[in-house]
């Protein structure tokens, strides 16, 4: 029987909080970190309603000294995230072996932001020349790169870019080194920082952004612009930040002595083999009963369900009878709920956000809420709204897709010693 | 190397730029990699540093006569203010 993989410790940057206990504390309030910025109000960005990391990163009395010099966001997020989700291990992680602790650090995008500010100093250069630093910046593997070096670990780095579900993939990749046999402790994730007109436009052109529409509640109130399940849902809204989670297998938790707060009981990822961005009912439907089915759970086992929840009209849709398939009659009694009703949408880092929150729901047995939701009549489960929800919850599920038609279901238990 | 203000502000740039710890002594005879211990990209990133304060162009071919403080602050001076073509 191969042995089992646990959570050891976790980390979160949000809008809500460059602080895991904080972020925590005001999903579980119902608050939002979605705000109107005036920085995205010019500069030719078509939306600037977005979730920001406040008073964080480059340029910030927070900044990193170690990569002061790499100035995208995405790798502040990411090597704050992995040091206190690293330091959250406690002090038996000085006992590994650094040769096998595996960093699996992924993003959808990487160092875009870096490269689109410097990108407008080198033209205004005569001579055309770029800082040496956009090429080792923008490389999305960099973020595990300077987690390893910072850190001080030696064992696989990898960086799985997989659009919105990255950070899914990436501890699904991570505990697979782990049954491999060729790490003992994965520190796994991502981080996302996309806030360039090109994105921001990009998917606004696509009509997965929440568009500035007249009458749209996010005009009045910018904080209820993200409203995943929501009748009025009109697409997401971009925003940034890192998740990260620390599994071990459990004989090297033992041996060090690691906290353990969690089982990570499995996973499933798939392709749609579909469409470039539509998401495809049949294969998600196949990539979360393939995660039931190899982590022996039965459907009506899950109690709690933290979804992709974009806000967009077609996922909600599509994931809600996802779910209904997948869980037959135990789809209306299981709670669903997305984060991304506070947080937004941070792209690759959202599923690594989305696994530490189910970890905390494990140890806390508390179901955060899907905020700014109003019933809409085709999409009727339980979508625990506006208030969090005391309850028993032994094995949490979280899935993600992303553009390229790629997904994951994670399954994770809770740790009962 | 009659400006002090210049060299001052080049040993500035070096400093922080090329990261230069506080406790190192910078003179205007400090060569930039062998004294002052500046690597290959910070090296690089000082040049562009000058080059967007001091509104100049550092040739690629100039770029090995670089070597200390002073080669820097003579090259500004030379070239500060010139049209390049």
């Amino acid at each position: 029987m191969p042995q089992r993989i646990v959570a050891v410790g976790h980390a979160v940057i949000t809008c809500l909080g460059a602080d895991t206990d904080l972020t925590w504390q005001r999903l579980i309030a119902g608050e939002s970190g979605i705000q109107r910025h005036e920085r995205f109000s010019e500069g030719g960005f078509l939306q600037d309603i977005a979730g920001v990391v406040p008073d964080f990163g480059p340029g910030t009395p927070s900044e990193d000294p170690a990569i002061a010099k790499l100035e995208a966001r995405s790798l502040h997020f990411s090597l704050a995230a992995a040091r206190a989700a690293w330091n959250a291990t406690g002090d038996g992680r000085s006992k590994c072996d650094p040769h096998r602790v595996a960093v699996v650090v992924g993003s959808a995008f990487g160092g875009l932001d870096l490269l689109d500010a410097e990108q407008a100093r080198m033209v205004k250069r005569k001579n055309q020349a770029i800082s040496p630093f956009v090429i080792p910046g923008l490389i999305i593997n960099q973020s595990a790169g300077q987690i390893s070096q910072h850190l001080g670990l030696h064992g696989p780095s990898v960086a799985p870019a997989n659009a919105c579900a990255s950070g899914g993939h990436a501890i699904a990749l991570g505990s697979m080194f782990l049954r491999a046999g060729e790490a003992d402790i994965a520190i796994c994730g991502a981080a996302e920082s996309a806030f360039t007109p090109a994105v921001v436009n990009g998917f606004a052109t696509m009509k997965a952004l929440l568009g500035k529409r007249r009458g749209d509640r996010s005009i009045e109130q910018p904080s209820q612009g993200s409203r995943p399940f929501s009748t009025d849902r009109a697409g997401f809204v971009l925003s940034e930040g890192a998740g990260m989670v620390v599994l071990a297998t459990e004989s090297a938790a033992e041996r060090f002595g690691l906290p353990i707060q969690a089982v990570y009981l499995g996973h499933a990822i798939n392709s749609d083999g579909y469409h470039m961005s539509m998401p495809s009912k049949e294969k998600i439907t196949h990539c979360l009963t393939t995660a039931l089915q190899r982590t022996e759970i039965r459907p009506e086992l899950v109690d709690y369900y933290n979804a992709h929840g974009t806000s967009t009209l077609v996922n909600d849709r599509v994931e809600t009878d996802v779910l209904k398939e997948v869980f037959g009659t135990h789809a209306r009694r299981l709670p669903v709920s997305s984060v991304k009703g506070a947080l937004g949408h941070s792209l690759g880092a959202a599923s690594a956000i989305e696994a530490a929150v189910c970890i905390r729901t494990l140890r806390d047995q508390l179901i955060p809420p899907t905020i700014n939701y109003l019933r809409d009549p085709e999409l009727d489960l339980d979508y625990v709204p506006g208030e969090a929800r005391a309850a028993r919850v032994e094995i949490a599920m979280s899935a993600s897709f992303g553009f390229g038609g790629t997904n994951n279901a994670l399954i994770f238990g809770r740790w009962k010693g | 190397m009659s400006d002090p203000a210049l060299i001052s502000q080049v040993t500035s740039i070096v400093r922080k730029t090329g990261k230069v710890p506080a406790h190192v002594l910078i003179t205007a005879d400090s060569r930039m990699v062998e004294d002052l211990a500046i690597d290959s990209l910070d090296l690089v990133d000082v040049i562009l540093k000058l080059q967007d304060e001091f509104d100049v162009v550092v040739d690629d071919d100039d770029l090995p006569s670089l070597l200390s403080i002073s080669d820097l602050v003579n090259y500004i001076a030379a070239r500060r203010g010139r049209a390049v073509a």
